[in-house]
Order: C-alpha cells, then structure tokens, then sequence
C-alpha cells in the first residue's frame, strides 16, 4: 500500500510542479508581449471581449501541446527528473513564445494586436492567431520528440522549420481564393476560418515531416528539407483534386445556390484540414517505410464509401447515390461530412502492425465499420434531443454541427488507438472498443459538472460558445481517454482494470488542473453586460473549453508520462 | 461540499483498485518476521540465503528483500518479498547468511548461520574429506557438487569445528557470522558471493556539480544522433 500511496503522492507533487510552470509561463508571456499586460496583470472579461481570451488562450493550450510531450523518469530521481523537466520545459516555453513573436510579425505585419483586438474586436484576427498558436505547438510538440534531448538538433531543425512555416503562410494568395489583407480589413471571422486551415494544414505537414531517426544531422537535415517540400507540393494537389472533381462549389438547395463569405471560408477551411491531415499521415507512413500507397488508397476508398453511405443515411430529394461529386446541402451538411472525412483518415494514422495487403484491407474495413457503430451510438447519447435534419437540412445550427465534428475526430482517435493496442486480435479489439465506448459515452454526461452552461437549453439556441466549451470537454475526455489506453497489453482483464484505474486517475488529477489553472489565469465574470447572450457565452466557452483541454493534457502526463521503474533492475 | 465527498470517495476506489489490481501486489508476499517465511518455503531439506536488502519509494518507502532458497535435491529458487523498515533494519547485517532452514525431518529454525548450514553434515549429500593437516572438510558429492556454487561459498570449506560451533550457536539461538566473520553484511565471502548489494550501495556519492556537467555534456553538448 506503500507504494500506491508514494506513485500517488509523485504524481500530486509533479501535478503542483506543471503548474508552477504555467505560473512562470504567465509572466514569461509579459516579458515577450508587453502590449498583453491586460491580459496578465489585469483580469481577463471574455464575456465583454472574446477575442482577446481567444488570442491568449490559445497559447495556453499550445503550451498544454508541447508539455505533452515531456516525461517524467521518477526511476532516475525526483531531483534529477525535476531538473530535466524543468530545463526542456523552459526550452519549450521560451522557444514557443519566440516561435510566435516572429510568426505573428510575418503573418499579421502592420495589424496590431492592441488595435485588432482590444479596439477594433477584428474576429479575423483572433481566429488566425488562435490557429496559428495550435500550430506552432504542434510543430514544437513534434520538434520535442524527435531532438532526442538534444539541443543542438533541435535548435537547427527548429530554425528551419520555423523559416518554413513562415514562408509558407505567404502563399495563401496562391492557394486559397481570398487575400489575406481583404479578410483583415473586412474583419470577416468566415473569411478567416479559411486561413486558419490554411496555417493548420501546413502546421500538420511540416511538423510530419520531422521524424525521429538515427541519421546523422546533416543527412536528417535534407531527409527532413525533401519531406516537407514532398508535403508541401501534394498541398495544392489535393486542394485542386478537391475543388474540381470531389466537392461542388455551390449549394443543392432551392433557395441559396452561392456559397457567401461565411460558406466559403468554413470550405476552405475543410478542404485545408482534409489535406493537411491526409498528408500529414501519408507521409508519416512514408518515414515508417510502409505501403503508403495502399494507405491513401483505403482512405480514399472508405471516404467514397462513406459519401455514399451519407447520401443513403441522410437523403435529399437531389441527392445523387454514387456519383464522384458530392453536392451539399449548406454548409452544416458539408461540415457533418467533412467531420466524417477526417476521423476515417485518424481511424487509419496508428495501423502499424499489419503485414500483408489483405489483412490490411480486413482491418481497414473493421476500423470503418467500428467508426461508424461508435459514431452511431456517441451521436445518439449526446443529441438524443435533436434530429440532424431539423438540425442541418431545415434550420441549420452550427453549434449542434460544431459539437458533430468534434465527437467525429474524437472517435477517430479513440479507434485507431484501439486498433493499435489489439494487436490484431478480433475478441481484445471487440472488448477495448466496447469499454472505450462506455467510459466515453459516460463522460458526455458528466458536462454538467463541469461547466455553468446548459446543453440542452442552449443548443436549441444554436449557442456556439456552448458549443466550444462542449468541445474542448469531448476532446479533453478524448486525450484522458487515450493516455489511459496508452499501456502494454499482456493479460485482457489486467489491462481492462489498468484502464479503469488510469481513468480514475485522471478524474483525480484533472480537477487539481482545472482549478488550479482557474487560478492562476483569472477572469472577470461580468454578469450584466451591454453584449448579447451569444457574445457572452462565446467568451465563457472559449475560456471553459481551453482549460479543459489544457488541464486535460496535462493530465495525460501525469497518468501516463510518469515512468516509475519497478524493482526488477535492481534485484 | 458534495464535489469533496465524490472526490474522495473516487480516491478512496482508485487506492483500494491499485491495491487489488496493482501488477506489483501479485505473487510479491508480505514477510515482517523470519516465521513469515516459512510457508513461503517448501520441502526439505531446504536453506533460504539473504542475498539482497533493497527499497523503493520518494516519501514513502517500500522495503524488499532477495532470498535464494537452495535445496538439496534441486535447482535453487528466488523469493522476492516486501517487508517492513523495522525488519528489513534488523535483517540487513545477516547479508549473505542461511536465515532460515528446514531439515529432513520438517524441524524448522531461523537462527542467522552461514549458508547451507544445513548441509553440512547430511551424509545423503556429502562427506568428511580428511586433510593432510588432520583436519576433516566437508565435501558434496559429484552429483551435488553445485550447491557449492547455489550456497555462494566460493573459498569457505567447513570443517568439522566449524559444524560444532554451529550447533553450539543454533542451539543458543545466536547469529553466527562464521570463524572468521565471512558471512554477514561485512563479511568478505558475501562481498564476493552477493555483491549486487555492495555495487549499488558503493556507488559514488552525488554531486550537483558532476551531474549537471554530465547532464549537459551529454544533452546540449554532445549530439546523440
């Protein structure tokens, strides 16, 4: 019992630790940013200005990202693993805020950031900070594990990639259809969303392009330069592939055929995360020297399938069974399946162990089919008040399909990880994917205990700060979820109980996360404000769904990042 | 108040879960007492050895320790088990020592005596080798000449004195240490025979300096590619 009581009492003191960080992160951000000293060293009002908890918070989940990647070796010493944390997670800190100081400066120029956000309120600039944030960090997160502690490499790679990612985000001109300068000065949040993929999808291809390998640095340094320049021409391939042959530009719907501003950059937005995804996974196949091609073939293959599926499960009176060009609706009709699109391609990013073809194309298949089940079953435990064509075919409601495309990438993540732990057996991944399923379906009801705001009510109300705030808690429930499968299989019933015990673990720990974060990044509750409801909440749900999240990673380092060691290498 | 009460009722599942489940609990045994091993151990005629003192833990500690059981007529075994500061204190200068046996006839007893003291004698296993010098050594059959090496007795051959005072201490119930204190925590026969214990207690001692210029030699400096 001893022992149970010391692992315990660890994970507490390194939870106290990262927090500690987080609170030196807070001024480490004012000594960057000193035009962000409200957001420091006064409180934060989300409810009277989203846009500047958007921007901050942002990071705060970025710094989540990077942390995620660290680990905590108790066997070497709790001195000697405080001291490593501590040096690696200043060199993530310092290096993210750096990364983003220069990346801002390329991508945004002469827009301030005191006068975009906290004078104008401009929505453009705050959703494109927000991604690029998320992007960076998935960069650095990438970065972190393949430097193999090494700061030598890191810092060579890191400023190579960094030149990189800031030269790319000049070509949005070539491959998106709007200029950036219009979307600032029109401050057209739709508009933006369409960058923001743009920056994500390139955040993805890059950060895949790093690989960990035991090559020599300069011969790493160009295996790294031919990747991502292999990624980043398969960009606008796959972009033009999509926009002339897979998906119309206008709407089936007897009233509203053009796409306006909002429907455009919400597409754009899609087809940028369906590409940066989709190579993004290729070419991490490619590193592992697996069949890529079979791969992308699958892939292809079971979003045509689905397409199909789609047009047969929610028809139209236009809809066209089987034909290549899929014409939507509106524009919550294409979110559904583009939602859709992307969990398909996260069911496939973790099937190492497959040997042959056709054992592939059999677990393919399983994986599809197990997707859809739990897509099935998540989807009617958490709308179970709604119906998707009221919802997206009558009066389409962006929060209800907000709240869709989250569940829909968190399912992928769920299956391909449980098709990695089953090891290619029927009867581990038929019980792992029905216990992933329960604990999952069990934590969408415990909302309520979480945040101040209503689902039900609210979503009726197309509320999307809800709709933000119930995402970060379906994603946080994803990341807890998968840290605790993250364990050695070696006995079914030990590893369903080793499960069980990690979830409970992490709904210890990740309150001490969210309240101590609550903490140390305060906000002002304005109660009457001169703002709308939707406005209000919209700053409660970024701010609900960025600690959740955050505290969620976290979580998943204390649960599944602290390596204690056993007794065995002693005795 | 309410959120407490589920707090700590969902701490109170996870201890009592670990505890049941935890893959460190299975097959590892509790032992606070030299009469705890006996159940552990089967047949006879057996010799279970001390061979290493280890703990574990940042705050709280947990205690282990290492037994080689040796039998007569077989391979010998390892018992790992968890036990409590206060024995694993009392154990630890019996290092290397028999501390507990068990004879032909079931009589069991756990006075510290050298390894194998058991055997000494057990004309099924060996016999007296008279010396030159007069003196007569003890000497295992052909067949059984491996216990020499299961018992970690290296250059020790037991004479018939010793055997005598060996009786003599078990009878008094007092720990042995050998004629020439071989055996124990700082006897120079364990250092040899167990020396696991002694490589991980002799390692240097910690120095800030040294680690952090190691730490960052091996990290910042050299690339390990």
């Amino acid at each position: 019992m001893s022992e149970i009581f010391d692992k315990l009492l660890i994970r507490f003191i390194f939870t106290m630790y990262i927090c500690l960080s987080y609170y030196v992160f807070k001024y480490a951000h004012f000594v960057f940013y000193p035009s962000h000293r409200q957001q420091i060293l006064k409180r934060l009002t989300p409810s009277v200005n989203y846009l500047d908890t958007l921007t901050f918070f942002g990071r705060i989940v970025g710094v989540g990202i990077i942390y995620s990647a660290l680990e905590f070796n108790e066997y070497i010493g709790m001195t000697f693993s405080t001291i490593h944390f501590f040096i690696w997670s200043t060199i993530g800190i310092s290096t993210y805020l750096l990364t983003l100081l220069v990346t801002d400066w390329v991508i945004f120029q002469k827009h301030k950031f005191a006068d975009e956000i906290q004078k104008k309120k401009n929505d453009a600039y705050g959703i494109i900070s927000f991604s690029n944030a998320i992007g960076v960090a998935l960069i650095l997160k990438q970065l972190f594990l393949v430097s193999q502690y090494s700061i030598i490499k890191y810092l060579i790679v890191w400023f190579l990639i960094i030149c990189l990612y800031c030269a790319s985000t000049r070509l949005y001109h070539y491959l998106g259809s709007q200029s950036f300068s219009k979307l600032m000065i029109q401050k057209n949040g739709g508009l933006a969303l369409g960058y923001a993929g743009f920056i994500l999808c390139h955040a993805l291809v890059l950060s895949s392009s790093l690989v960990e390998s035991p090559l020599a640095l300069n011969e790493y340094i160009v295996s790294f330069i031919s990747n991502s320049a292999i990624g980043l021409v398969l960009i606008p391939v796959i972009l033009f592939v999509f926009r002339k042959v897979f998906i119309s530009t206008s709407f089936d719907h007897p009233a509203k055929k053009d796409f306006g501003d909002f429907d455009h950059g919400i597409y754009e937005f899609l087809i940028f995360l369906f590409s940066g995804v989709f190579i993004s996974h290729l070419l991490h196949f490619v590193n592992l020297n697996l069949n890529f091609k079979l791969i992308a073939l699958s892939i292809l293959t079971f979003t045509f399938i689905y397409k199909n599926i789609h047009v047969f499960l929610f028809p139209n009176p236009r809809s066209k069974f089987l034909s290549l060009r899929f014409k939507p609706v509106n524009i919550a009709d294409l979110i559904h399946l583009f939602s859709r699109f992307v969990g398909i391609i996260l069911v496939y990013s973790k099937i190492y162990t497959i040997g042959s073809a056709e054992e592939f194309i059999a677990w393919a298949a399983i994986g599809f089919v197990l997707y859809l089940f739990s897509l099935f079953i998540s989807e009617n435990i958490i709308f179970f008040n709604f119906n998707y064509h009221d919802e997206v075919f009558r009066n389409p409601n962006y929060a209800y399909v907000m709240v869709s495309f989250v569940n829909s990438i968190c399912q992928g993540f769920i299956i391909s990880k449980i098709l990695e732990i089953s090891d290619g057996s029927i009867m581990n991944l038929t019980v792992f994917w029905l216990q992933s399923l329960v604990i999952y379906g069990v934590s969408t009801r415990l909302f309520k205990y979480i945040s101040p705001l209503s689902f039900n009510s609210l979503l009726i109300q197309k509320n999307i700060g809800l709709a933000i705030a119930f995402s970060g808690f379906l994603l946080g429930n994803t990341v807890i979820l998968i840290s605790a499968l993250t364990i050695e299989n070696f006995d079914l019933v030990d590893f369903i109980v080793q499960v069980l015990l990690k979830v409970n673990l992490g709904i210890l720990i990740m309150p001490l996360f969210y309240y101590s974060l609550s903490y140390i990044f305060k906000i002002t509750i304005k109660v009457e404000t001169k703002s709308s409801d939707q406005t209000a909440h919209l700053g409660q749900g970024i701010y609900g769904c960025s600690l959740y999240l955050v505290g969620a990673y976290l979580t998943s380092v204390i649960v599944a990042q602290i390596h204690f060691g056993t007794i065995y290498p002693f005795f | 108040m309410n959120k407490l009460i589920i707090y700590g009722t969902l701490l109170l599942i996870y201890l009592g879960l670990s505890k049941s489940f935890s893959p460190s609990e299975y097959g590892i045994s509790y032992v606070n007492s030299q009469a705890g091993l006996e159940p552990l151990v089967q047949g006879a005629p057996v010799s279970v050895i001390l061979t290493d003192v280890h703990s574990t833990g940042f705050l709280i500690k947990t205690y282990y320790h290492k037994y080689k059981i040796v039998y007569g007529y077989q391979s010998y075994e390892e018992l790992i088990v968890k036990t409590s500061e206060l024995f694993s204190n009392e154990q630890r200068k019996y290092l290397g020592m028999s501390v507990f046996r068990r004879d032909r006839e079931g009589f069991s007893s756990s006075t510290p005596l050298p390894p194998g003291s058991i055997f000494i004698g057990d004309k099924n296993l060996g016999k007296w080798i008279k010396h030159p010098s007069g003196e007569r050594y003890w000497r295992f059959f052909g067949a059984y000449k491996n216990l020499n090496n299961y018992l970690g007795w290296k250059d020790f051959k037991p004479s018939i004195k010793i055997k005598n005072k060996i009786q003599i201490y078990l009878e008094q119930g007092k720990p042995f240490f050998g004629e020439n204190e071989e055996f124990g925590i700082n006897g120079s026969i364990t250092k040899e025979a167990f020396s696991s214990f002694y490589q991980r207690s002799n390692q240097p001692k910690f120095s800030t300096a040294k680690y952090l210029k190691r730490y960052f030699t091996e990290n910042f400096i050299e690339k390990r590619l």
